[in-house]
């Protein structure tokens, strides 16, 4: 990649809306301090314990697999994981805001690079996770 | 439990490797608000930084991992349940700084007039070397005049010293003997002036005057110190190389060397950075590129032409190192001592 078009019509655009928790394009960031551990894929039925965990939410070609449950009170927000862990997080401003950008699954192709979004807040949660009763 | 800021939580499995954050400087925010121009990324080489530019910035971008689950949700509906579904998980950001942007000259053949061209590596054009520098346009320009880059038959060239010292000379005696206004000077008239010479092609005037004036479109208004400046250097290469000379005699020699009846004034200030003073009222040069590349053998050998030097002196030469902007007088407390003589800062060895 020595010199690759940058394009963003979709950031532009996403930028003269109001920004709330998300953008106008229904984008947002959600970090958890740690790492939450994904199904790879959808297992192949038979190997599943809960088939009504799994759907298509964002396009009719991608499984989605649902993990929680997330309560928005003003700028706190709780996150319940799974049945047994709940955690505490806050809504932030980030400063720089940051760039959403989408490379070119194929690097060698002429397709730009796209800012697709501006991002200016996230749901952050920083403690550890809390049992549930 | 439910209420109205209740969200189901989504993962795609498996999530997408194609998304990346990006800090966003003020500048590059600006830029996607207002959607008036460009912006590219630059990765010349494999080793060197990518940059992304816009068509008059260019920024730095670094990689800065994290151990964070920091995932790209977006917000949707279904049966009345409102969901976010995370798409991508990203574990890292690009950093961005400002940076001033480099052009890769390590190859360009070197030019001499007369033909004489010293091939150092494969010929380039001027469009191929601009991709190929991690710069932006506008700045690939003057940066470009400033390393004395120039252009010979479509190919990018360096011009030597000498030649732009030959064609600076016949600029300013053509510039004055066909009556043009030195501050409002188009490239066309200057060129016509100069009659025809062969070796001085519009590509090597335009790079010439560039150099020399104080902005970066027509009319151009000729900067006089710069030129006063180019011609003490030409004075302090050619009689002080090897020995000092009294200041006197500098002046008469500079004096000379510039070209008939050019005004404007001479002062040393405008030399710093190229000479020394190893005894009072003498000079001598010192070519910086000559010079050690690490600042403590750099001054080890500054200290041996010169056992004190004046701050103002002596900063041109270590400015460099000064990665961080400490004021430059407390940079210089690390390497060397200080002493302060009225307003004068004095520096000598530790």
């Amino acid at each position: 990649m020595p010199v690759k078009e940058v394009v963003y019509s979709s950031a532009h655009e996403s930028l003269k809306q109001p920004q709330v928790i998300t953008t106008s394009l229904g984008n947002m960031i959600l970090e958890i301090q740690g790492e939450l551990i994904l199904p790879v894929e959808k297992p192949e039925v038979g190997f599943i314990d809960d088939e009504s965990k799994y759907s298509k939410l964002l396009s009719a070609e991608q499984w989605a697999v649902k993990f929680g449950r997330l309560e928005l009170s003003g700028k706190k927000a709780t996150l319940f994981i799974g049945t047994s862990q709940r955690l505490l997080g806050d809504v932030k401003t980030l400063d720089p805001p940051l760039a959403l950008l989408k490379f070119p699954s194929e690097p060698e192709t002429d397709e730009p690079v796209e800012v697709v979004d501006v991002i200016k807040h996230k749901i952050i949660f920083t403690g550890r996770p809390l049992p549930i009763m | 439990m439910t209420s109205d800021n209740e969200y189901e939580v989504h993962a795609n499995v498996p999530q997408s490797y194609s998304y990346r954050l990006m800090e966003l400087t003020p500048e590059l925010l600006k830029v996607i608000e207002e959607k008036k121009e460009p912006l590219v990324l630059k990765a010349p080489t494999s080793k060197s930084e990518v940059v992304l530019c816009t068509s008059s910035e260019t920024f730095a971008l670094r990689q800065r991992n994290h151990s964070n689950t920091v995932m790209m949700t977006k917000e949707g509906e279904r049966d009345g349940k409102k969901f976010f579904c995370s798409y991508a998980t990203l574990s890292n950001v690009f950093e961005v700084r400002k940076s001033k942007g480099h052009i890769i000259t390590e190859g360009i053949p070197l030019y001499d007039g007369q033909n004489k061209i010293t091939n150092t590596g494969e010929s380039v054009t001027l469009d191929e070397l601009k991709t190929r520098s991690a710069i932006s346009d506008l700045e690939f320009e003057s940066n470009w005049f400033a390393l004395n880059g120039s252009s010979l038959n479509g190919q990018a060239i360096i011009l030597t010293d000498d030649i732009i010292t030959r064609t600076l000379h016949v600029m300013i005696m053509s510039i004055m003997a066909s009556s043009l206004d030195f501050s409002e000077l188009s490239l066309i008239e200057v060129f016509q002036s100069m009659g025809e010479d062969p070796d001085i092609t519009i590509d090597i005037v335009e790079t010439v005057l560039r150099k020399f004036v104080t902005n970066d479109r027509e009319p151009y208004q000729l900067n006089k110190a710069k030129v006063v400046q180019w011609y003490g250097i030409e004075t302090l290469r050619r009689h002080c190389r090897t020995k000092p000379i009294e200041l006197s005699d500098f002046f008469i020699k500079w004096k000379s060397e510039l070209p008939p009846f050019f005004e404007s004034s001479l002062d040393i200030p405008l030399l710093r950075g190229n000479y020394a003073m190893p005894l009072p009222e003498r000079i001598q040069y010192v070519s910086k590129l000559e010079l050690p590349s690490d600042i403590q053998n750099r001054l080890k050998v500054l200290f041996k032409l010169q056992s004190s030097w004046n701050l103002t002196e002596l900063a041109p030469f270590i400015e460099e190192f000064n990665h961080k902007n400490v004021k430059i007088e407390n940079f210089v407390m690390k390497f060397a001592k200080k002493k302060k003589q009225g307003k004068k800062i004095i520096i000598t060895q530790r």
